[in-house]
């Protein structure tokens, strides 16, 4: 397997009146073209912020990269020009987001909004943009492909009259317009009922299968995770701590983070066991903890652990850890 | 064990006023609901967004006006009781929301904050240091405001509200939702301990059905406006009967394998399917289930009611 990308030592600090907050602190990793790959990490832990960064959306100020690369296909993402970003935007890398009711347009039509996905993706690509009638029926075999029944009434429809999860189905389908490589979506079923989220999830796991798709799947909840990806990313206060495949990190977690999270996941099968909370809460960004930035709350912290940032290395074949203590 | 609060035939319609784009129309968010939350006893309300499980928990603390049905409290008809009347009961009942920053007031210290309703009951202010430790926050936390706390500690402070008035009754609708996983567990364990130490009884809202297992020992699955499975949480969620529950259970993502998809969406409350509510999106469905009225609650085994046509039929055992 080749790797479609790449991200390097890559540092992004995000400033304010306050100080800079070092949101992310030197992340390392990898996605093989098409694998699936899940970020796991709780409220502020840096996951949504990186996923931005890949089609640099995040505002410029606050944010600021520090250092490092995003090499996607070769090219470092973090120094291409604005119109070479909109090329790739869509047509390489789409991304799906958490909430869909916000990423469409609640007063033009489905068929308005998807046409002018598919025209900018034209336009984008160079060639010649189709004719808003062609355009119109590739969104329909787009919204069939999507599992979306009866397309010709979906069209004529506006954002309100359609749910949440046949919203979540339109942006799919909007995402697939420039035919990506890489589809990145950032708590894509959040916002979803879980019968509604499971149906979403079996979508994605679907795409990525028939079109090749590599994914890179952010999620809080890692039962969503598990269930989509090969491989898990587990961050916390804006660095990767452990890279795993999903079986290994779920049934022998390495890192004292990842561990903690796993047991504090209420598990619905098992209920004799009793889900125990980390303690302590997550770290102020502007002032992070020193060294390990989760040795305040880890309880085999050393005084080495608040001295010396643990580098993400690889303990076993294929699971990189980033903790001075762990052991295979 | 006797009744805390019990609910019978309760109804919650409302009225849509007539607009330019619509025609007037009537929503009935809770239909006919039966239940019964023993003195001590922690009861679980689930089901997905709409089903009306935080419109029946306004009801039954009488936060919004009833339709239709009775609801009693420590064992006394609540349902007409006016205003100031229920004032003294409320202090027995408490709820507890999801979003512990829209909870508090900003500009209030978390002193203030578990003050107010001491002083609305004229009760006395001294234990406000005990009552912050009851819920594990430290006695300095009193000076700071919202915005100094993390999520979990807000909800803590809310807590510790609700505690002051010595209620026997938490309404928790979705506490830990707005929470990351690794405190949502401090959270739960915090409340199984106030409930072992103080006898309190919980109405326990969430959709999230493996926190309702590790905290109530009876659970109650919604779906647009009724009840369609209860009885004790091991059993219910251990081994469903009612279709919808099993489409519920099988959609939650395991650490595990993955589970079966259940089609369809739920429906729009204003619009609800004839028969069986649940019958366009179940896999059993049969003739009887699309017409006529929805199928009755009913005793299935000893502590256990279901309302489905087949239940009962094939589908036990």
């Amino acid at each position: 397997m080749t790797a479609l990308l790449e991200i390097e030592e890559y540092r992004l600090a995000f400033d304010s009146f306050d100080g800079s907050a070092a949101v992310l602190d030197g992340i390392d990793l990898t996605i093989e073209a098409g694998s699936t790959l899940g970020i796991v990490g709780e409220s502020g832990c840096g996951k949504s912020v990186l996923a931005r960064s890949l089609l640099g959306l995040n505002p410029s100020p606050p944010a600021r990269v520090a250092s490092g690369q995003i090499r996607f296909e070769g090219r470092d993402l973090l120094t291409l020009r604005p119109a070479a970003m909109r090329a790739l935007r869509g047509r390489r890398i789409a991304m799906i987001f958490q909430d869909p009711a916000s990423y469409l347009n609640p007063v033009l039509s489905i068929a308005t909004q998807m046409e002018d996905a598919i025209r900018g993706q034209d336009a984008a690509a160079g060639g010649a943009v189709r004719a808003r009638r062609a355009a119109r029926a590739h969104a329909h075999s787009l919204l069939g492909s999507v599992g979306l029944p009866d397309p010709a009434r979906l069209l004529a429809s506006y954002p309100h009259q359609l749910s949440g999860g046949m919203r979540q189905r339109v942006l799919i389908a909007m995402a697939l317009a420039g035919d990506p490589t890489l589809l990145v979506a950032d708590e894509p079923t959040t916002a979803l009922d879980v019968t509604v989220q499971a149906q979403v999830l079996a979508l994605i796991a679907e795409l990525v299968r028939d079109r090749g798709l590599t994914l890179m799947l952010i999620s809080h909840d890692l039962g969503v995770i598990a269930a989509a990806c090969a491989r898990i990313v587990v961050m916390y206060a804006g660095t990767v701590v452990e890279d795993a495949p999903t079986r290994a990190l779920l049934e022998h977690p390495l890192h004292p983070y990842a561990q903690g999270l796993i047991a504090a996941v209420p598990d619905l099968d098992r209920p004799e066991i009793t889900p125990r909370g980390i303690p302590g809460s997550i770290p102020s960004l502007l002032s992070p903890p020193s060294g390990c930035r989760f040795h305040p709350r880890c309880d085999r912290a050393t005084a080495r652990c608040a001295a010396e940032k643990p580098l993400l290395r690889e303990l076993l074949p294929g699971r990189r850890v980033a903790c001075h203590h762990a052991t295979p | 064990m006797t009744a805390l609060l019990q609910a019978t035939g309760l109804a919650k319609t409302y009225a849509t006023r007539r607009t330019a784009f619509r025609a007037a129309s009537s929503v009935a968010a809770v239909a006919g609901v039966d239940l019964l939350l023993p003195e001590g006893g922690a009861l679980g309300l689930v089901g997905e967004s709409g089903c009306g499980k935080s419109t029946l928990a306004r009801l039954l603390l009488r936060l919004v006006p009833v339709s239709d049905g009775r609801i009693s409290f420590e064992g006394r008809d609540i349902t007409d009781l006016a205003e100031s009347a229920l004032r003294p009961l409320r202090r027995r009942m408490q709820l507890i929301h999801q979003n512990p920053s829209a909870a508090l007031d900003p500009r209030l210290t978390v002193a203030a904050s578990v003050a107010e309703p001491l002083r609305i009951h004229g009760l006395d202010l001294s234990r406000l240091p005990e009552l912050l430790a009851e819920v594990g926050l430290p006695a300095e936390m009193l000076h700071r405001h919202p915005h100094e706390l993390s999520g979990g500690q807000k909800q803590r402070v809310c807590i510790a509200r609700a505690l002051a008035l010595e209620p026997r009754l938490l309404v928790l609708d979705e506490p830990t939702s707005a929470l990351d996983v690794s405190v949502q567990a401090q959270v739960l364990e915090l409340l199984a301990g106030l409930r072992a130490r103080r006898g309190l009884s919980y109405l326990f809202i969430s959709h999230n059905l493996a926190v309702v297992r590790q905290v109530c020992d009876r659970v109650a699955v919604m779906y647009l406006g009724r009840i369609v499975e209860e009885g004790a949480s091991a059993e219910v969620l251990g081994a469903p009967l009612h279709p919808y529950t099993r489409a519920l259970l099988a959609s939650v993502p395991r650490l595990g394998a993955g589970g079966v998809v259940a089609r369809g969406e739920p429906p729009n409350p204003a619009a609800p399917p004839p028969g069986c509510p649940f019958h366009p999106r179940c896999p059993m469905a049969e003739e009887r289930c699309r017409a006529g009225t929805a199928p009755l609650l009913r005793e299935v085994a000893r502590g256990r009611r279901v309302a489905c046509h087949l239940v009962g039929g094939h589908l036990v055992g």
